[in-house]
């Protein structure tokens, strides 16, 4: 069951993505993605809570009896969350006033608690604590690609500050920023064909992995005697009936390649001799 | 690769594992193909297939001693006596098997490690482990059509890749091969007498051994299983619910714990960006204040007093409306004369792009000079599309201006000063526009009834004026201006009583910088402290009025409704008189002559508006007596002075009919005058004010007779 802390990475920014993949946390990704400060600001609290949340679960997994496991996951949580609250409002009073209630609405959100059931509560910390982590950096990289779209057509401009101050200027003049996608209705548009692309992605590269798989899987699997790989094309082909079996046929097949390779030369030679 | 297998599951496989089933089914006798049909469903039903195989095993035993026996001579005869021992043990599977999930896989590899079986000859070449563990196994179950199965297979195969849905028949076989490699190892203690006893039975054949170890494998799984049943504690004992409440306070005193430190560590921090904040709200509102200072106003509320070198310019109140989406906290800079001087917004959260509009300078400057309560769509235009976040701005102006603040108590108790010229001259433009539909409301009521007294003096104000003309008086220039109309009250009885000669001492310390009066400037603090003196010895042979009349508001009305409530309304119009004069006096000794001709023609501007707002108005100053004092003595100077002067100006006509309005609303009033402390308070110092004219002398008789009591009426009318 244990995973490598590569896998690990992997599967939580991409196989298996909180936002496009598991489709969890949709009401933080709708309503804080209008810029991408904001989704960077609220990916950042999320990490640091599902980090550690993660961690102190995992510590705590044999400890908290598994009837009272859901309020514990819960205190715990929520005590994290609140502590970055206040961090935020302290260091970061813009963020805090863009954000608003969605940083203490990190407690609900259901990425955390899914983590925190499905992993940290089944696995080390040192593994909980990068889950966390790359399930975070998974949903914040999800935030910044919504964020990217909806800030660039909705405003024509992009890293505008929390309070809406600043920002680069993307699009020239002739643009007439599609404030819809400030909206809600554009956060939904944009969700559905970001996720629509990234499963798109990501059936094309699994289809192309498990043909590879199934390939390897009928040479090694008990089919030699009547399957080869095609040495030219790489695919897998019906290996020419012959009498002998397959290995020795393939070696006597290249032998006998070689002489005759060795042969071309020869009979320049001999011609060599013969115009000597 | 959880995730691999079981999306390679999903879609086409379902045809790869049928296909490659048919192939070995092809060569197997009917009854493996009875089994197979089920397969038909792809590896979802791998949990379904357990079943199926559960009956297989039973079935098996019968069936391989029938085959061995007919079909395969050549196997090996004395191997017929294993597959006896299998079905023993497999009788066994069948029990731990509905357990685990694992096993199911387990018993399918059985029936396919047959076909395998079936390349035994082939691959033996190759010398695998497997193989060998195959060759022995093989004996069992094996069938004459083998090679064909080979064969098929790889044509299946082929044309299976080729379609792209093989993966679960090669997962299958790949778990076939990997299961015979590992039994050998994996015996654990439990199987292991299981294991001992079928050997017994048939100790001699190598297959029997294999044979064995897959049993052990079975055996040592559902060994496994129980133990991980075991873990569960028992829920009912004390102890474990005594371990719960344990588990469960040491995580809250924990998180408790955490929380603190950190509510410790940034809670200074925290305060002071609000603190810095609010601070640059204020100052965006009120930019030439430089000391901000809290002050509890009447009704418990705190506002933010706003000084300029001590002198009071304003102040602000932290207010919220309801937008929509949520509440827009704004701070709302009120001047002296309780009038909007600029709204800051400080918390928003409405839909970006339209409610956030408001938020705009176009539309939060169309506040400025507001007095009375506004609506969006009659006193102010809203922003269209963001009509439910215009009316938070207007609900939050008007909670603003209905918190009850007496800048004189806030300036006595903060040690501080009360108007600034500095600021009023700093914004004339935006409270004359503000004021002035209010102020004539105003003007109509006292012109009809209580400013009589007021009006006598400007009546007596053209006498002044003309007198003062000549002395470069004040009144009359200010007159322009709403508030300068006060004024000019005011200064008549300075030329008369000497308590009027300090007033003038007022503005020329306030005007000390831009208007080099004849009069040398003096401290502004004795301005306040001179109208008190004023007022007490005319109007109030009774009570408080040197120590309470202006700022007492508050405070007086509790103790003694009638007598105290007359100081502290004429202090409020003497208040601000003091203050506005000083307004109208820079101007007036500079150019006299000069700003004289303009009067005239500006009053008849301003009267045609007069008129027709007078309805709107009315409503709101009820709420706001006091504030509409000082208005009030203002514009009936204005409407005055036109009419002497030009006599000619129809203009003048409208307001006696305007008057006659008021006047019946004020018979109506006057019932409740009676009924209401506060309506007497009102009576009485409109009499004080004829007190007050009386040192003029000539005001008296007329505003006691008729206009006195049509005063009280009006006003009581308001509140």
């Amino acid at each position: 069951m244990k995973k490598s802390i590569s896998g690990i990475f992997k599967e939580g920014i991409l196989t298996n993505n909180p936002t496009f993949v598991q489709l969890l946390g949709m009401c933080p990704t709708l309503a804080t993605t209008t810029s991408v400060v904001n989704a960077l600001g609220m990916g950042a609290a999320v990490i640091v809570v599902l980090a550690f949340s993660n961690l102190f679960i995992s510590l705590l997994r044999r400890i908290i009896p598994k009837q009272v496991r859901i309020a514990s996951y819960i205190v715990i949580i929520s005590g994290f969350v609140t502590a970055v609250e206040l961090l935020i409002k302290a260091y970061f009073p813009a963020i805090n006033k863009a954000l608003g209630l969605f940083i203490p609405l990190i407690v609900v959100n259901c990425i955390i608690l899914a983590r925190a059931e499905a992993f940290a509560s089944k696995n080390g910390p040192l593994e909980s604590f990068c889950d966390g982590i790359a399930t975070g950096i998974g949903f914040t990289l999800a935030l910044t690609c919504i964020a990217f779209v909806r800030e660039l057509i909705g405003t024509g401009a992009l890293f505008a500050a929390a309070d809406g101050s600043g920002g680069v200027q993307i699009l020239g003049a002739w643009y007439k920023p599609a404030s819809i996608f400030l909206m809600p209705t554009g956060a939904f548009l944009t969700l559905g064909c970001l996720i629509a692309l990234v499963q798109k992605i990501q059936y094309s590269s699994e289809e192309r992995a498990r043909r590879k798989k199934i390939e390897l899987d009928a040479i090694d699997g008990g089919f030699h005697e009547t399957l080869m790989r095609d040495p030219d094309t790489g695919k897998i082909v019906r290996r020419p009936a012959v009498a002998e079996g397959p290995g020795p046929e393939q070696t006597a097949a290249e032998e006998p390649a070689a002489p005759e390779t060795e042969n071309t030369p020869e009979p320049a030679a001999e011609q060599g001799k013969e115009d000597a | 690769m959880a995730n691999l297998n079981d999306k390679n599951e999903r879609p086409g496989e379902a045809d790869g594992s049928w296909s490659i089933d048919l192939k070995f089914d092809d060569p197997s006798p009917a009854e493996q193909t009875a089994k197979k049909p089920a397969d038909p469903v792809p590896d979802d039903v791998f949990a379904f297939d357990i079943p199926e195989v559960i009956p297989e095993t039973p079935a098996v035993p019968a069936t391989p001693p029938k085959k061995p026996e007919a079909e395969q001579p050549a196997t090996a005869e004395p191997k017929k006596p294993e597959p006896k021992p299998e079905k023993k043990s497999e009788p066994k599977k069948p029990e731990p098997k509905p357990e685990k999930e694992s096993e199911p896989k387990k018993p399918e590899p059985k029936p396919e490690k047959k076909p395998e079986t079936k390349a035994e000859p082939i691959r033996a070449e190759e010398g695998r482990a497997v193989d060998d563990f195959l060759a022995a196994f093989a004996p069992v179950k094996d069938e004459e059509p083998k090679p064909e199965g080979n064969t098929k297979g790889g044509d299946d195969v082929l044309a299976e890749i080729s379609a792209m849905e093989p993966v679960t028949d090669t997962r299958v076989l790949f778990d076939t091969i990997d299961e015979p490699e590992t039994p050998a190892g994996d015996e654990s203690g439990k199987p292991a007498p299981e294991r001992d006893e079928r050997p017994a039975k048939e100790k001699t054949s190598r297959a029997s051994s294999i044979l064995a170890g897959l049993a052990a494998k079975r055996n040592r799984e559902p060994a496994v299983v129980k133990p991980r049943e075991k873990k569960t504690v028992d829920e009912s004992s004390k102890s474990y619910l005594v371990r719960t409440v344990a588990v469960l306070t040491g995580i809250c005193a924990g998180v408790a714990l955490l929380l603190a430190v950190i509510h410790g560590a940034t809670q200074s921090v925290i305060a002071q960006n609000i603190e810095r904040e609010k601070n640059e709200a204020i100052l965006a509102v009120f930019p030439e204040g430089n000391d901000i200072r809290e002050y509890t106003a009447d009704d418990g509320e705190t506002v933010y007093v706003v000084l300029r070198d001590n002198v009071i310019v304003g102040y602000c109140v932290n207010a919220v409306g309801s937008g929509y989406i949520g509440d827009i906290s704004m701070m709302v800079g009120l001047n002296s004369e309780h009038a909007v001087n600029g709204i800051r917004i400080v918390d928003i959260q409405e839909t970006p792009g339209t409610g956030t509009r408001v938020q705009s300078e176009s539309f939060l400057s169309r506040f400025k000079g507001v007095r009375d309560p506004v609506t969006i769509g009659e006193n102010i235009d809203g922003i269209t599309g963001a009509t439910f976040s215009s009316r938070a701005i207007a609900q939050g102006v008007n909670q603003a201006l209905e918190v009850p603040v007496d800048l004189n108590d806030a300036a006595r108790s903060l040690g501080a000063s009360l108007a600034s010229l500095d600021f009023i001259m700093a914004q004339p433009e935006n409270t004359d526009n503000g004021d002035e539909p209010l102020r004539i409301v105003d003007a109509h009521e006292a012109e009809n009834e209580e400013q009589a007294a007021e009006e006598e003096p400007t009546e007596t104000l053209p006498k002044t004026v003309e007198e003062p003309v000549t002395e470069t008086t004040e009144p009359e220039e200010p007159g322009t201006e709403a508030s300068e109309n006060e004024v000019p009250a005011e200064e008549e009885p300075e030329t008369e009583a000497p308590a009027e000669e300090t007033p003038v001492e007022e503005p020329a310390p306030e005007d000390e910088e831009p208007a080099p009066e004849v009069e040398t400037p003096q401290p502004t603090h004795p301005e306040p402290v001179q109208p008190e003196p004023e007022q007490p010895e005319p109007t109030q042979p009774a009570q408080p009025e040197p120590t309470q009349p202006e700022p007492a508001q508050p405070t007086q009305p509790e103790p003694t409704q009638t007598v105290t409530p007359e100081p502290e309304q004429p202090a409020q119009t003497w208040t601000p008189e003091p203050e506005q004069p000083a307004q109208t006096w820079t101007p007036e000794p500079e150019q006299p002559a000069q700003t004289w001709t303009p009067e005239p023609e500006q009053p008849a501007q301003t009267w045609t508006p007069e008129p027709e707002q007078p309805a709107q108005t009315w409503t709101p100053e009820p709420e706001q007596p006091a504030q509409t004092w000082t208005p009030e003595p203002e514009q009936p100077a204005q409407t005055w002075t036109p009419e002497p002067e030009t006599p000619v100006v129809t203009e003048p006509e409208p307001e006696p009919y305007v008057e006659p309005e008021p006047v019946e609303e004020e018979p109506e009033v006057q019932p409740e005058t009676p009924d209401v402390p506060d309506v007497t308070e009102i009576t009485e110092p409109e009499e004080e004010i004829p007190g007050g004219s009386i040192l003029i002398t000539e005001p008296e008789p007329e505003p006691e007779e008729t206009e006195a009591p049509v005063k009280p009426g009006g006003w009581v009318f308001g509140p």
